[in-house]
C-alpha cells in the first residue's frame, strides 16, 4: 500500500513540473503560412539568453541633456574647504569627511568623457568674515578646483568660475556645522 | 610697618582713582550721560501730521546720536519769549531747547525754529524752513544736526542716506534709506543678485550685479535713473570706490585679484597694487594719497598701507588676531575703521590712520562693511542678533550703539553718502 501511496505522490508531482514548464519548443518543419513558398532559414540566436544594456555605463550618443545633468550632479558633489582656506585638501570635522580630490577626479573622468559639455565652479564661504574678503577667497576656492582639473588634462576653456562669497549660504544656520557645508565649490553645467 | 605703609600708599591710590572718575567728564567716557534737549516745540500751533513727522523724526535721531533725550514736558509756539522758555529749562535742568510751530499753505508747509542755549539765554538758531509734507523728516534731520553742530562744534549726520544690500540667499537688492534708518526705497528690482553698493558721488553709486550671470559692476545715478555697466572684464570683479575722478576696483587677472583704477568706461589706467595673492577693499585718505587695503600676503587677511605718490612697499597695520578685513577711512582722514575677527567673534575696530591707538569699540555677531557718516564721528555698519540682521549705528565717540533697521534677510553691503543738499 505504502508503495502505491508513493506511486501515486511521485506521479503527480512529475505531472506538475511538466505542466509549469515554460519553454515550447516550436516544431521546426511547421506550416509556412506565407505566400513565398520559397524557403528561408531562420535566423539563428547566437545566444541562448536576452542581453540587457549595462547599467553602469553612460553611452554619451543616447543620454538627454537632462539625463547627462543627472549624472553629472550625482558625481559632482559640492567640495568643502577649512575656514578661510582655498587649499585642497582631505577634511574630516563638523559632518564633513571627504578628499576633495577624489571627486575632482570624479569630475575629471566624466569631462573627459563627455567632451562636449562645459562647467561652471561656484565659490562659496561661511557668513564670517566680511564680503569683499570672502567674494575674492570664493574666487580663489572655485580657481583651485578648475586648476585641479586643469591639471588631470581638461580644457580650460571648458571649465568657468565664479564666486558668490557669503551670500549664498546653503544652509542658513548660525554654527560651525553650517558654516562648514557652505564652505564650498558647488559644480554646475553650463547648457 | 611697611605693610601698614603699603596699605596707606594703596588706599591714597584708590582714592585718586575714584575721584578722577567723578570729575572728568569726557565724551569718549562709555557711561556718558545723554544731555537733556527739551523737546518742546510742534505741537501749539501745529498740524497734526506735521507734529507727529517732526517729533518722530527728531526723538529717533535723539537716539541714534546716542548724544541726547528728548523731554517733551513743555510746549511753547514759535512766538513764546525765548527768555521764559530759558528760564523754564533751567529750572527743569535742561540745557537745551528746540521749539517752534508750523503752518500750511497749500501744499506748503513752514516750519518756524528756534534752538535755545538755556545755560547762556541765547536763541542759537531761528530759522523757518519752506517744505512739504514728503521732506519733514528731511527737516527733522536737519533741526538735530544744527543743535549738533552747536554743542559739539561739528554738524551733525543725518542729512545723509544709506545705500544698502539685503536679499534672501537668492535674490539681492540694492535699497536706500536715511541715515536713522527711515524712508526705505528699492532701487533695484532685478530678481538677481545686486550687492556691494557704494556711493562715488553725492548721487551716484556702484554695486555689483549678477544680472547676466557673470559680475559686472554698475554706475547708477540714484536720482536720473541712468544705468551704465561700469566694468565687466573679469570672472570676479569687486565693488568699485571713488578714487579721484575714476574708480577703484579689485579684480582678477591672470588668477591674482588685485586693485586698479579705471576709467568711466572700464579702462584700466593704472594697477595700484602687484601682488599674487588676494587684495580688496580699497579705501583712500581724502587727498588720495594713500590707500588702506586688505591683502592675505602674508597668510591671512590683514590691513595694509600703501604711499600712492611714492608707490612704495605696502606697510602692514594689523597685528593683533588672525583675520582684520573692511577698513574704512573716516572722511577726515585720520582713523580707520574695520572689522576683526577673534575666536568666531567680531569686532568694530578703531585705529589712527597710521595704526596706533588701536581698540575694539563694538563686539557683535557677523559685522561687515563700517561705513563713516560725513562727520568722520558715527559708522554704520551690518550685523546679526539672532536671527535677525541689523544695520548698527554706532557713535564712534562715546560709544553708543544703536539699531536703525533689522530685517530676517540677509545684508549684503552698506555704503553712507556725503551730506546731501
Amino acid at each position: 500500500m505504502k508503495r502505491l501511496v508513493s506511486l501515486v505522490i511521485v506521479l503527480i508531482v512529475g505531472l506538475l513540473v511538466w505542466s509549469c514548464s515554460s519553454t515550447k519548443y516550436a516544431s521546426v518543419g511547421g506550416p509556412n503560412t506565407g505566400a513565398n513558398t520559397e524557403s528561408v532559414s531562420n535566423p539563428q540566436p547566437s545566444s541562448s539568453t536576452l542581453k540587457y544594456p549595462k547599467v553602469n555605463t553612460i553611452n554619451q550618443t543616447n543620454m538627454s541633456v537632462s539625463e547627462i545633468e543627472k549624472a553629472f550632479s550625482k558625481i559632482a558633489t559640492d567640495i568643502h574647504f577649512k575656514f578661510n582656506s582655498y587649499k585642497l585638501q582631505p577634511i574630516d570635522e563638523y559632518g564633513i569627511n571627504e578628499d576633495p580630490t577624489r571627486i575632482l577626479d570624479r569630475i575629471a573622468a566624466f569631462l573627459r568623457e563627455h567632451s562636449d559639455i562645459r562647467i561652471r565652479i561656484e565659490g562659496n564661504c561661511d557668513e564670517r568674515g566680511t564680503i569683499e574678503y570672502n567674494l575674492a577667497l570664493g574666487e580663489k576656492r572655485a580657481l583651485a578646483a578648475k586648476n585641479y582639473l586643469v591639471s588631470k588634462g581638461i580644457d580650460p576653456s571648458r571649465i568657468e568660475i565664479i564666486s558668490y562669497g557669503k551670500s549664498r549660504p546653503l544652509d542658513p544656520a548660525h554654527n560651525e556645522y553650517a558654516w562648514a557645508k557652505n564652505r564650498r565649490d558647488h559644480f554646475v553645467i553650463i547648457k | 610697618m611697611k605693610k601698614v605703609c603699603f596699605f596707606i600708599l594703596f588706599f591714597v591710590f584708590l582714592s585718586q582713582i575714584s575721584f578722577s572718575g567723578t570729575y572728568e567728564i569726557t565724551i569718549s567716557n562709555p557711561q556718558y550721560k545723554p544731555i537733556k534737549v527739551g523737546l518742546w516745540g510742534f505741537v501749539k500751533n501745529t498740524p497734526e501730521f506735521v507734529s507727529k513727522a517732526l517729533i518722530k523724526t527728531i526723538k529717533r535721531d535723539f537716539k541714534i546720536s546716542g548724544m541726547f533725550e528728548a523731554d517733551e514736558t513743555q510746549h511753547f509756539s514759535y512766538d513764546a519769549p525765548s527768555n521764559v522758555v530759558n528760564g523754564i529749562a533751567r529750572l527743569d535742568k535742561i540745557d537745551y531747547v528746540v521749539y517752534g510751530n508750523a503752518v500750511t499753505e497749500g501744499n506748503n508747509i513752514y516750519v518756524n525754529l528756534k534752538i535755545t542755549d538755556a545755560l547762556k539765554d541765547l536763541v542759537v538758531v531761528d530759522k523757518t524752513f519752506a517744505t512739504n509734507k514728503y521732506s519733514l523728516d528731511w527737516v527733522a534731520d536737519k533741526i538735530v544736526d544744527m543743535l549738533m553742530g552747536y554743542v559739539t562744534g561739528i554738524y551733525g549726520p543725518f542729512e545723509s542716506k544709506i545705500v544698502f544690500a539685503m536679499g534672501n540667499g537668492k535674490i539681492s537688492d540694492i535699497y536706500i534709506c536715511d541715515f536713522n534708518g527711515q524712508n526705505v526705497v528699492k532701487i533695484t528690482n532685478w530678481h538677481t543678485f545686486n550687492i556691494l553698493p557704494k556711493w562715488v558721488s553725492s548721487d551716484t553709486i556702484t554695486f555689483l550685479s549678477y544680472r547676466y550671470g557673470k559680475p559686472v559692476v554698475f554706475l547708477f545715478n540714484v536720482f536720473s535713473g541712468r544705468l551704465v555697466k561700469l566694468f565687466s572684464a573679469s570672472n570676479l570683479s569687486i565693488a568699485a570706490v571713488r578714487y579721484m575722478n575714476n574708480f577703484a576696483i579689485s579684480f582678477n587677472r591672470y588668477g591674482s585679484t588685485n586693485i586698479y583704477v579705471i576709467n568711466e568706461r572700464g579702462r584700466v589706467l593704472r594697477q595700484l597694487t602687484n601682488n599674487p595673492y588676494i587684495n580688496v577693499s580699497p579705501s583712500f585718505t581724502p587727498d588720495y594719497s594713500k590707500m588702506v587695503f586688505v591683502s592675505n600676503r602674508e597668510g591671512n587677511p590683514q590691513i595694509y598701507i600703501k604711499d600712492l605718490n611714492t608707490m612704495s612697499e605696502a606697510q602692514r597695520l594689523t597685528f593683533n588676531g588672525k583675520y582684520n578685513s573692511s577698513p574704512a577711512v573716516s572722511p577726515d582722514g585720520k582713523r580707520i575703521a574695520y572689522i576683526s575677527l577673534q575666536n568666531g567673534v567680531s569686532y568694530l575696530k578703531l585705529m589712527n590712520i597710521d595704526g596706533s591707538d588701536d581698540k575694539a569699540i563694538m563686539e557683535g555677531l557677523s559685522l561687515d562693511s563700517p561705513s563713516w557718516s560725513y562727520d568722520s564721528r558715527y559708522v554704520a555698519l551690518t550685523g546679526r542678533i539672532g536671527d535677525k540682521n541689523v544695520i548698527y549705528i554706532v557713535n564712534t565717540v562715546n560709544g553708543h550703539v544703536s539699531i536703525a533697521m533689522e530685517t530676517k534677510l540677509i545684508y549684503n553691503g552698506l555704503s553712507v553718502s556725503s551730506k546731501l543738499q
